[in-house]
């Protein structure tokens, strides 16, 4: 039982990461991207390329993870965002990144395989570890992490406050000064370098895996909502909901269903609380 | 009687046939002003002629259809409103937009950006002494200031990134009579010691006490330009605003 | 609209009829046939789901999962319980309107990006589902597409199937596209305030073009199990939901021609060149990215693009001319209203601020009413408190002595209660006659399925409408522009627009925001005469302004707010020469 409490807290933590990596770039952009669960599904597969194929050394493979992940990011603003924010057309941002995001997971789908592929260990361990096995452990840590890292950058430097001002104001941002198409396309590469770093940590999990994309942007936007847009605190705990739901189902009625349950969590909760369960209601959905 | 004679030499702001539109509706059609060193001007003219606009597309933030601005000698046309903060020009806009999630000091702070990407805190010390009202509430959440009180940080925001030109656009929409002499009796006192501002109100009388010229604008366009006791004689300004009356005749219409 | 290219337009339609009719003739073989039958299903899902995408400008990116149910329900009903097939075909688009019911009841409700994803989730779920529930519909292994009887049993009997249902889908899109109904779905897509302002039930629209979408995707997931002969959940993956929505995109919104060619080309192109065919899905992405980037209305209005740069149009700049006459011959026989609206009192609090304190006012059939004041001073608040996009905090909104406070902005538009905004609220991409038209929403009866099918009255209500809306165009002053794209207009002629759509509704009483401002003094005196002629029609207009001497000029009666508080009322003249009022202006 304890085994499935921490499976699905640990595969949680992986859908709040993604929610997390969907926060940063909404705080400057006011955009949702859809590539936003392809970038961790890049960090996982250049993760395992790096070491397996490569034959690099873990944490070489850790920082080509977070690069490709930040380049990834920066890619996404570059060619489906700045353009496109500049049009008055709304949601013409949600086409251009969806339209990334397909690019992105076919392409990785023709040059690394349909076949979801293992991770390598990281750390040296047996694989019958159970609970402790670090398949787990490392995504719960790096989302905890992350949250901490974030709530630290908001609060104490100056540019966490201008992501925050940008947010709420860009037009009063840019009379200050501040160039909001840089300070949109530092939050890009950040958010890619986290969701990059979230990928790999995961990889042990999810394996690396072309499809992964659309899974995790699909749950990470759940896990999201769950817990309310703008929240890092929610981003986590929606996320927990989340895997332990599917978890918990899982184990009780069978793994069937699980994209059933999830959407079915995500539907109560709009119904009952629409900004989610940490959301402000001044913080408002695209 | 032409007052132009007695404006200071240095020219400081030049802004030359400026045009304004939004998609294809020009809103500022072919303006010209300018801020001499050391003045105070003011921009007055009924709501929709344009004011706003004018100021946005002296800061860089709207696009300029054709013209000139230029600042001390710089030619700040296509210049990025980052650049043009730089250079010394800093807007306080309408309607007290401070950012309400970040603190008092958290707000300064984002006001020293343009010159110390890193923020300067060195400059608090002097802005607290003008605005002690800002001291006392230095963690306070903007969101749960006063009206008045969010629209001295405003400009205390401006303030704080030393400017040579405050450009200050409507700073009392909204306000108490009380808080808006505050804000110009500050801003005169800046003036005093150098700092040129060009302020536009709606208040026309309380401006025109603190302004040393002024320039009057109609549908996108100066009507009239004069220092601000020919200004406030005559009838000019009620024939503007109120009606009634021929419209103004070309001797009235100096551009 | 000249009528050598309606024409050219009438012959390529019936060149691509007698194509199409005839195409079992002279495709190559049974591949090229297959695949013509292919698009022609496709085309039976696509054309419903433009109306949810191109025209209501819902993204929704599931529609794989209605095809699903479709095809699914098809084989279960005619292959396993051996059911007449057309009787199958009917109750699988049945299924399919059902579950786009179940679907867009929560969804569309829901803003862009988190309703994108419901879809997404729905088009996973129905896949989850149909693994799961082996016995039924075969698991993974899936089951047997059946076949049509006599005479659509053979390769190109299907294909006559196929393409009858196509033509008549195409038939009925076309003529919602061309009705009421179009244009307010046109009216969701580019401008929400707008459509509610004229009356336009927003959510029942969209949940009904999105139903109509899931009835034409379950009868296209019939036929295609029946074309594909077998089906596999594995069929159904989300791959084909985005090549539905780039064949729209591509296309072109609010049209119909265009997705159409989408459809025909992106359905041949990956058939006809192989390494398109491999690189499958990200193809299309590239495709989606390139249009969205580059043409973002569509490859139809990048061929328009083109053509007006090879001959050009001068678009003249047409001053207007309004016929106030006329206008008030077509006001006057709207009959008129006999009773006033009386604000009591009213109050409106945001947070702890009173944009609106305790302000009362008569708007009188027949009387120009101005309302002034500095910034901030409650003027836009009151409109929109009476309007409906505001609900008052205190006081009352009375009509005939009935308190319409709480009703909605559409109600208010059945009321009789029309409005201009303070920067036009205007469609960009219909006529300026069609911008029009949607004004008179509200009094268009015509259903959804009866402007789809065509029926005699759509048309008959439709004639009148236009005919009015040409002579209100012609009454403010903007018959000469009335075939013009209304994002080509300036400033002057969208706002005179905006007036002509609110007339349109056949008001009672009409809300002016700020008309005067942005226009030079000739257009200024044309809106004088027009506000003179709507208001001798016995229509009541409440005039909005910082315009002071217009006002002065054309109102009975003035009310002047400061901070939300009424400081003065009564004719113009009192009004203009009151010592409080000059004071507040002047500012002492």
């Amino acid at each position: 039982m304890l085994t499935v409490l921490v499976t699905g807290l640990a595969i949680g933590m992986v859908y709040g990461a993604v929610a997390l990596v969907y926060n940063v770039m909404f705080s400057t952009s006011k955009v949702l991207s859809v590539t936003t669960g392809h970038i961790s599904m890049l960090g996982g597969v250049f993760g395992a390329w790096f070491i397996i194929n490569l034959q690099l050394p873990w944490y070489v493979g850790l920082a080509g993870a977070v690069v490709v992940g930040a380049v990834f990011g920066w890619l996404t603003d570059v060619l489906a965002i700045r353009r496109v924010l500049a049009r008055s057309d709304e949601h013409l941002w949600l086409l251009s990144t969806l339209a990334v995001a397909t690019m992105v997971q076919q392409g990785v789908g023709l040059w690394w395989g349909t076949e979801p592929t293992p991770f390598p260990r990281l750390i040296d361990q047996a694989f019958g570890a159970g609970m402790a096995d670090q398949k787990f452990w490392l995504p719960i840590i790096l989302a905890i992490l992350m949250a901490i890292g974030l709530e630290l950058f908001y609060r104490r430097t100056l540019y966490g406050k201008l992501f925050l001002a940008m947010s709420e104001d860009a037009f009063a941002a840019r009379a200050r000064g501040v160039s909001t198409d840089r300070i949109r396309a530092m939050s890009y590469v950040l958010s890619g370098a986290l969701g990059g770093l979230a990928g790999f940590a995961a990889g042990q999990l999810t394996f690396a895996y072309f499809a992964l994309g659309l899974t995790l942007t699909l749950n990470g936007f759940i896990a999201l909502a769950v817990g309310g847009l703008g929240s890092n605190i929610g981003a986590l705990v929606g996320g927990a909901l989340l895997g332990l739901l599917n978890a918990y189902a899982t184990y009780w009625f069978g793994g069937e269903y699980q994209q059933t349950i999830s959407v079915g969590l995500l539907m109560v909760v709009l119904l009952l609380k629409p900004e989610g369960l940490f959301g402000s209601k001044r913080v408002r959905p695209v | 009687m032409n007052n132009h004679s007695s404006r200071p030499d240095e020219v400081l702001l030049s802004v030359r046939d400026l045009h304004v539109a939004y998609g294809k509706a020009e809103v500022v059609h072919g303006l010209s002003l300018d801020v001499r060193a050391g003045e105070f001007v003011v921009v007055l003219g009924r709501n929709g002629a344009g004011k706003s606009t004018v100021m946005h597309a002296i800061s860089g933030l709207v696009p300029k259809r054709s013209g000139s601005v230029s600042f001390a000698g710089q030619d700040l046309t296509q210049a990025s409103p980052g650049q043009i903060v730089q250079s010394g020009v800093i807007q306080v806009l309408e309607g007290h937009r401070v950012f309400q999630t970040l603190s008092v000091e958290d707000n300064l702070m984002i006001g020293t950006y343009a010159k110390s990407p890193h923020g300067d805190r060195t400059k608090l010390d002097a802005i607290y002494e003008l605005f002690p009202e800002l001291a006392e509430r230095k963690q306070q959440m903007a969101s749960r200031l006063s009206g008045g009180q969010q629209q001295i940080l405003a400009v205390a925001q401006g303030v704080i990134g030393d400017p040579k030109l405050l450009i200050l656009d409507e700073p009392s929409a909204g306000l108490a009579p009380m808080v808006v002499d505050r804000i110009l009796t500050v801003a005169s006192e800046l003036c005093a010691k150098g700092l040129a501002i060009l302020l536009v109100e709606q208040l026309v009388e309380k401006a025109l006490k603190h302004a040393h010229f002024a320039f009057l604008m109609e549908t996108g366009r100066v009507a009239a330009a004069a220092s601000s006791t020919e200004i406030g004689q005559g009838d000019l300004l009620h024939r503007v605003f109120l009606g009634g009356g021929e419209p103004l005749s070309e001797s009235e219409k100096k551009v | 609209m000249n009528t050598s290219s309606n024409r050219t337009r009438l012959l390529a339609l019936v060149l691509g009829i007698c194509a199409a009719a005839t195409l079992p003739f002279w495709a190559g073989d049974q591949y090229q046939l297959h695949l013509a039958a292919l698009i022609a299903v496709y085309w039976i899902l696509i054309s419903g789901l433009n109306i949810v995408v191109g025209f209501t400008g819902q993204l929704s990116i599931g529609h794989v999962g209605l095809l699903s149910i479709g095809a699914y329900g098809f084989c279960i009903l005619a292959g396993k319980m051996e059911m007449n097939p057309y009787l199958a075909l009917v109750i699988s688009g049945g299924l399919g309107g059902i579950c786009g019911l179940a679907l867009g009841l929560p969804s569309l409700r829901l803003p862009g990006f988190y309703f994108a994803m419901a879809t997404m989730a729905f088009a996973l779920i129905v896949n989850e589902i149909i693994l799961a529930q082996v016995d039924l519909t075969g698991g993974g292994i899936g089951l047997v597409g059946p076949l049509f009887t006599e005479p659509f049993e053979s390769p190109s009997g299907f294909y006559y199937l196929a393409a009858i249902l196509a033509g008549f889908a195409t038939w009925m899109t076309w003529n919602i596209a061309r009705s009421m109904w179009g244009k307010g779905l046109i009216a969701i897509r580019d401008n929400p305030v707008t459509a509610q302002a004229v009356g336009v039930p927003v959510f029942r629209a969209k949940l009904v073009a999105f139903v109509f979408s899931g009835v034409l995707a379950g009868v296209s997931g019939g036929l295609f199990a029946s074309l594909q002969s077998y089906i596999t959940p594995d069929t159904f993956v989300f791959d084909l939901s985005m090549f539905f929505f780039v064949c729209i995109i591509i296309g072109g919104r609010g049209s119909i021609v265009g997705p159409f060619l989408g459809t025909v080309v992106l359905t041949a192109l990956p058939e006809m060149v192989a390494s398109l065919a491999k690189l499958g899905n990200f193809f299309y992405g590239l495709l989606l990215l390139i249009v969205v980037l580059v043409i973002p209305e569509g490859i139809g209005r990048m061929i328009q693009l083109i053509y007006e740069r090879i001959r050009p149009r001068e678009i003249a700049s047409i001053p207007i001319q309004p016929e106030p006459e006329k206008l008030h011959q077509v006001l006057r026989a709207s009959g008129q209203a006999h009773a006033a609206i009386e604000v009591k009192h009213i109050s409106k609090h945001f947070g702890g601020v009173a944009a609106v304190d305790d302000v009362s006012l008569t708007l009188s059939p027949g009387e120009v009413h101005g309302l002034i004041g500095p910034n901030g001073s409650g003027k836009t608040t009151i409109l929109n408190l009476l309007s409906g996009y505001y609900e008052p905090s205190a006081g009352d909104l009375l009509y005939q002595n009935q308190d319409f406070g709480k009703t909605t902005v559409q109600q208010r538009a059945r009321m009789g209660i029309a409005r201009t905004f303070q920067k036009p609220r205007l469609l960009p991409e219909l006529t300026v006659l069609e911008n029009a038209m949607v004004g008179a929403w509200s009094e268009s009866t015509s259903g959804f399925m009866a402007s789809a099918l065509a029926l005699p009255h759509v048309g008959a209500e439709d004639r009148i409408v236009r005919e009015r809306a040409v002579e209100l165009l012609q009454g403010v002053g903007l018959g000469a522009v009335m075939h013009r794209r209304a994002n080509l207009l300036d400033h002057a002629q969208q706002r005179f627009l905006e007036i002509a759509r609110g007339l349109a509704l056949r008001p009672k009483f009409i809300l002016l925001d700020e008309p005067a401002g942005g226009l030079t003094s000739v257009e200024i005196e044309h809106l004088g005469s027009v506000i003179r002629a709507i208001s001798k029609a016995g229509i009541g207009v409440l005039l909005v302004e910082h315009h002071t001497d217009f006002v002065f000029r054309v109102c009975d009666k003035v009310t002047t707010l400061n901070v939300g508080r009424m400081i003065k009322h009564g004719t113009a003249e009192q009004v203009r020469h009151d010592p409080e009022v000059i004071r507040v202006y002047l500012g002492a």
